[in-house]
């Protein structure tokens, strides 16, 4: 006897099954960001994903496993490697560069030899300036083995008290940070809100990350095929503007204020912690200086002069009492190198800033004297 | 279209099915509404209400170009007016309902869309004074509606318009750069249909409600298929009864619809061959994985649209006519095209390739068979290719396939009584067909480089590092 399908039926069974798979999804919580075909199917990324301006072809993708998963670091280290990871925000990252133009990859092209090893650099900057931001991705630098940390870090980063997207798709760990080493990130009570109730951790409150999973792992195929992670139709070159203005201000701040206790020193004491046994090198990224002679009163219009400069004797300072290895190369690339007026180098000033390093770069691989 | 906007159109598709009485009045007023909702912002923004407005306006004048006096009487069109009317001026009243997130509000003044409404009814009543039209009106109306159409596709020929027009207002010209008319493609092919019809005498005339609401279907007005005026009548007078079989059928061609275009076609987009991929792949397999992505994603997401549009369609009393049918299984291209945007080619054969081929067979001067196919299948594929828009890649690509046409035509006449033994084996049958099927897919593949890429010059350096010789 033929049986009658009947529609009502098939649509409660349809319902049930919806709810009890979100129901399922949400307390087995696979961990499906650690799922990735990157160094399996494709090569894994130069740098971690982040979506450029409207371009279509990128995806942001900010949980920190999932990131890692698409990055070369991931993959297998080779017994003769040296290996160096990269933090830092966008100029680290290399906004406005191709995927093989930014400072990982200059570097690797140089193909630096130490004691039988090549030393590969790994960019694992991101860009939003904020060093607890790095903390947690240096946290999870450590799984994949490094020899060295070069941590880049400027005034932005290290007073960043901001909730960017990365700190709330990881607020777990970001609490977690805070709370184990005491970095007074005085807005970690609203980052545990973040919590995500059940509905959340459905398929359905799920769906934009799991979309964005689906969409990187589809971008790998572009990834494989063209070696571009971004639409050079969205790499700017060039930024015309210099205005910087006589603003005195930072961030609503007089000259008259002190910023000591604004930066998170403690979060850099955190990392060289967290990295111990691997070396970590601060290195004090190179800012843009309009006019050094004539401009009394800003460095560019990121920075007052003030401001800036008060920073930089409070980290020297507290480098050379934490006996961190420290490099302050502020002012080490000409204004002409930058490709914006205040944080991003050109391809040559990337340059220009690898050389700078090296040196010291060598002296701890090859444990050489600069 | 959004899913949620499907959604909510779904919803209202499901509620007017159900009435039993007004249905035709009420598809018309949410139909009318519908364009409206889902016409896109264009520059200058005032288009933003005339050009759907223009639509229906168009589509009054098609009507009383191709009714009769029996049909066109006040008592049985008066409800249809002034439904079309209420919906026209409550659009317009936007500006002072501030609901941006249903159209825009930035509509002209009433005053202005009263004296639109005057001239239309002007011209109406001109027209509808005519008890038998001058076939002349119908050849005025079927080059008209042909001249809006290539217009409309070549935004150029527009801006000097919109320079005069803004001139004479006394203002800026700025911001006029493409035109995008929602559904104009379809609604004119449609208005063709049944002018060509009634110059034909081979169409009945409907009253103003059951044409406009065949012109604008709201599940068909963005992406078709194009119906056929009587079959959609038929259809929309009959009761809307389905049974439990049709929901399953209706449930299953939307959501299937709903996974084919957001799911399969969406994710296939992000690595479709485009022109910025183009420049950057310089590896021939890697070429050929997003060439087929594009040929996949553009089926996937054309006849997901198919599938939602004959979804809705069926809660609403009328069986749309199928537009896809497995076109990539197919193992010849004649086949392909049979199964390929079905209701667009048959609008062709219907309107192009059959009269011409027939004039050309008729000819006083006798016309070799070969040259009557060759002359017809080129241009009908060209024409078909310009329907799309009209740019040098559109050409070409209607000639890929108007030449690949005539080709299979011509070797499959000469195969005919020269096939070999083994290719009536079943083993044969199956390598020919199986060998058909990959050689019309990668023909096709290859032919949508035209669609995709924006000149012939990137789509020979693809076409060279797909074949190697990069």
């Amino acid at each position: 006897m033929k049986s009658e399908i009947n529609p009502v039926r098939i649509l409660v069974k349809a319902l049930c099954l919806f709810v009890i798979i979100n129901i399922l999804y949400a307390l087995i919580d696979p961990q499906v960001s650690q799922v990735s075909g990157y160094n399996l199917v494709f090569p894994g990324r130069t740098r971690l994903p982040f979506g450029v301006g409207g371009d279509p072809y990128t995806v942001t993708v900010d949980e920190v496993d999932a990131m890692f998963a698409s990055h070369a670091i991931s993959a297998r280290k080779s017994a003769k490697e040296y290996r160096v990871a990269l933090l830092g925000d966008s100029s680290v990252w290399g906004e406005d560069m191709g995927a093989y133009e930014m400072i990982s990859e200059q570097w690797n092209a140089l193909n630096i030899q130490c004691e039988g090893k090549t030393i590969r650099t790994y960019n694992l900057g991101y860009p939003h300036p904020s060093v607890l931001k790095d903390l947690i991705i240096l946290d999870k630098v450590v799984e994949y083995d490094p020899d060295l940390i070069i941590w880049f870090v400027t005034l932005n980063t290290l007073i960043s008290q901001r909730i960017n997207p990365f700190l709330t798709a990881n607020h777990a760990r970001a609490v977690e940070m805070v709370e184990t080493y005491d970095i007074p990130f005085t807005r970690s009570r609203i980052l545990r809100g973040y919590e995500p109730n059940f509905y959340e951790k459905t398929l359905m409150g799920e769906r934009s990350n799991l979309a964005r999973q689906i969409k990187l792992q589809m971008l790998g195929i572009i990834w494989t095929a063209t070696g571009a992670d971004n639409n050079p139709l969205y790499i700017h070159s060039d930024f015309p503007s210099y205005a910087i203005g006589d603003d005195p201000r930072y961030r609503g701040m007089q000259p008259s204020e002190d910023i000591e206790n604004m930066l998170l020193f403690s979060a850099l004491t955190a990392g060289y912690d967290i990295a111990d046994p691997t070396p970590v090198l601060i290195v004090n990224e190179p800012v843009f200086i309009v006019n050094a002679e004539s401009d009394a009163v800003r460095y560019n219009a990121v920075y007052p002069r003030w401001a800036y400069d008060q920073y930089r004797e409070y980290i020297a300072t507290q480098a050379q009492s934490a006996g961190w290895n420290y490099l302050d190369l502020w002012n080490a690339v000409p204004s002409k190198y930058f490709s914006d007026a205040g944080l991003h180098l050109s391809i040559e000033g990337e340059r220009l800033l690898i050389q700078q390093i090296n040196p010291v770069l060598q002296s701890i691989a090859c444990d050489t004297t600069p | 279209m959004s899913v949620s906007q499907l959604f909510i159109i779904a919803a209202i598709a499901l509620l007017v099915g159900q009435l039993k009485m007004g249905r035709s009045l009420v598809l018309l007023g949410v139909s009318v509404f519908v364009i409206y909702w889902l016409q896109p912002t264009q520059e200058p923004i005032t288009l933003t209400f005339w050009l759907p407005t223009a639509t229906v306006a168009v589509t009054i004048l098609a009507w009383l170009l191709t009714s009769t006096p029996e049909v066109r009487t006040w008592k049985q069109n008066l409800p249809a007016a002034a439904v079309l009317l209420s919906v026209i001026v409550l659009m317009d009243l936007n500006r002072y309902f501030h609901l941006e997130s249903v159209f825009t509000t930035a509509t002209p003044r009433l005053q202005w869309v009263g004296a639109f409404v005057v001239i239309l009814l002007v011209l109406a009543f001109l027209i509808a004074r005519f008890r038998e039209f001058p076939p002349v009106l119908f050849v005025i109306a079927v080059i008209g509606l042909i001249l809006l159409f290539i217009l409309i596709k070549v935004p150029s020929a527009l801006s000097p318009l919109f320079e005069t027009v803004s001139a004479f207002r006394g203002k800026e010209a700025g911001g006029f750069t493409s035109l995008s008319w929602l559904g104009f493609s379809y609604v004119s092919f449609r208005l063709l249909h049944t002018i060509l019809d009634r110059n034909a005498g081979r169409l009945t005339p409907v009253p103003l409600a059951e044409y406009v609401n065949y012109v604008i279907f709201f599940p068909s007005f963005t992406a078709g298929p194009i119906d056929r005026l009587e079959r959609f009548t038929r259809d929309l007078n009959a009761p809307v009864a389905l049974g439990r079989e049709d929901w399953i059928d209706v449930g299953r061609r939307f959501f299937l619809g709903l996974f084919k275009k957001f799911v399969i076609a969406d994710a296939l987009a992000w690595i479709a061959l485009n022109d910025v991929f183009a420049e950057q792949v310089s590896s021939s397999a890697w070429m050929w994985v997003l060439l087929y992505s594009f040929s996949l994603r553009i089926y996937f997401d054309f006849s997901g649209y198919t599938d939602i549009a004959i979804g809705l369609g069926r809660l609403l009393g009328v069986r749309l006519p199928e537009n896809f049918a497995s076109p990539y299984l197919k193992p010849n291209l004649t086949q392909f095209w049979n199964s390929w945007h079905m209701t667009l080619t048959q609008w062709f054969r219907s309107y192009f390739f059959n009269p011409l081929t027939r004039a050309m067979r008729s000819s006083r001067q006798p016309v070799p068979s070969y040259l009557t196919i060759l002359v017809a299948q080129i241009s009908t594929m060209v024409l078909i290719g310009l329907w799309h828009g009209v740019t040098v890649g559109f050409v070409l690509w209607g000639l890929w396939h108007g030449a690949g046409l005539f080709i299979q035509n011509r070797w499959s006449d000469y195969m005919k009584d020269r096939m070999p033994a083994w290719a009536n084996t079943p083993t044969g049958q199956m390598v020919l067909q199986y060998s058909g099927i990959f050689l019309t897919f990668n023909f096709v593949s290859l032919g949508w480089l035209f669609f995709t890429l924006s000149t012939p010059a990137k789509v020979w350096s693809v076409m060279a590092v797909l074949f190697g010789v990069a």
